[in-house]
């Protein structure tokens, strides 16, 4: 595999040959998930979703505790009001308008994560019906 | 200009410590990942290709803070923001000529670095070479388990997802780090065929968080620096480094995060794994395959 990238130094590299069945070196173009027999193609390719999804499951997973994180902080606030919604006297002023800038966050960041959610299921929509596919030509 | 050291070894082999200790020395300049050799000319460090699994901005983040420390004397973002235009008005260069005047400007202190993925092609360490014929190198070793079982550790494993170590077997493909240690070594160990036996030592990282000062003094000896006592001392704090923690918000990365949060030296002993045995990362009774159970006894370990 080191036959075609030999240096131009006087010295020459050695030819100890890697194991695996792919190539680990990510500028080789030799022994790429391509020239792989289908069957094996496949499974690599549904360890990468596997892989993809757990991912997924995780990110969500923080996320919520996140936001529920916030809510709270949210319930908290709603004591400094009396019956009538007024606020007392002496309302920190300063910390009630932090708290409004991170809600205010939170909600912004919540929409971003459901940009980058609907992302990721798009991708892995793909790759399923693509695996999907590939299923069904081989039963045929 | 005093030729660079550059430590190569697979992820997670004490590289980040290992890098900034050295580069404490009073007579060399320890640098963040700067990840120049990765690419033909700078402006590809700004392009995304099908084979990154770093994202983008986080690949660059140690060269702008290099950059940022080297020119303007501190990392701010106003700093950093400088440094991207340093970098924009070189953009058509090549990437060694790049880091050939970093290197001038830093002379006669010798740079230090460590990119991790330099290690895994043979394209990226010939450029190296290349650029700076004199360079000189240490392959910094760890214990395949320990290693692997790091690796698999940071986020789920996807360096070996990403460098394609999948092992086939049955009905599944089952993501297997040591094929990524082996086929890492092989790359540094062909690589460092083309370099003159003077130019490059191995070194087992585990001996030198055991005993940092005896190992400590032997690479100032190779390297030809001082080697007293208050140099060693100054190299047993890695936490001193100006990269040794997280960069101004335009540039917060630029070394593993781990480090980057906790940069200290902690000396310890660590206890190697058997070679022989079940793999922690695998749930079946998975071995280490005869070739990398051969390297590593070949390495020192047992």
């Amino acid at each position: 595999m080191t036959n075609d990238k030999q240096p131009k130094h006087q010295l020459k590299a050695g030819t100890r040959n890697p194991i695996g069945l792919l190539d680990t070196d990510p500028e080789s173009t030799i022994n790429t998930a391509d020239d792989l027999p289908e069957s094996l193609k496949a499974l690599r390719q549904a360890t990468i979703t596997r892989f993809r999804s757990a991912q997924v499951r995780s990110f969500i997973e923080e996320q919520i505790e996140y936001v529920n994180l916030n809510r709270q902080v949210a319930e908290t606030i709603q004591f400094f009001f009396d019956e009538k919604g007024r606020l007392p006297a002496n309302a920190p002023i300063h910390e009630i308008i932090v708290e409004r800038k991170k809600i205010e966050s939170s909600i912004r960041w919540f929409e971003a994560i459901c940009k980058e959610l609907t992302n990721e299921l798009a991708q892995i929509k793909e790759i399923e019906d693509a695996f999907l596919k590939y299923l069904s030509s081989q039963e045929e | 200009m005093a030729p660079p050291l550059f430590l190569l070894a697979p992820p997670r082999s004490y590289t980040s410590v290992i890098n900034a200790m050295i580069g404490q020395h009073p007579q060399t300049f320890g640098l963040p990942e700067l990840n120049l050799f990765n690419v033909e000319h700078l402006k590809d460090l700004w392009r995304r290709k099908p084979t990154d699994n770093v994202t983008q901005p986080k690949r660059r983040n140690g060269l702008l803070r290099a950059v940022a420390e080297i020119y303007g004397g501190e990392q701010t973002a106003a700093t950093v923001h400088m440094a991207n235009h340093w970098a924009a008005s070189r953009q058509e260069r090549g990437s060694g000529e790049v880091y050939r005047e970093l290197a001038d400007k830093l002379d006669p202190l010798i740079i230090v670095e460590k990119s991790p993925l330099y290690s895994l092609s043979l394209r990226y360490l010939q450029r190296i070479l290349e650029t700076f014929p004199d360079a000189r190198f240490i392959h910094l070793l760890r214990h395949p388990v320990a290693q692997c079982k790091s690796v698999m550790k940071l986020n789920d494993g996807i360096f070996a997802l990403w460098v394609n170590a999948l092992e086939f077997r049955g009905d599944r493909a089952i993501i297997e780090p040591q094929i990524a240690w082996y086929n890492i070594n092989i790359t540094i160990m062909n690589f460092l065929d083309m370099v003159p036996e003077r130019n490059k030592m191995r070194m087992q990282g585990e001996k030198l968080m055991e005993q940092p000062v005896r190992y400590l003094r032997q690479i100032c000896q190779w390297l030809e620096i001082r080697d007293d006592d208050a140099a060693i001392d100054e190299m047993m704090h890695p936490e001193h480094s100006s990269f040794a923690c997280f960069g101004p918000i335009n540039a917060l990365y630029g070394n593993d995060p781990n480090f980057l949060r906790g940069p200290g030296f902690r000396r310890h002993k660590p206890k190697p794994p058997p070679l022989e045995g079940p793999l922690p990362w695998r749930d079946e009774d998975g071995q280490l395959y005869p070739e990398v159970t051969e390297l590593a006894r070949s390495f020192g370990y047992c």
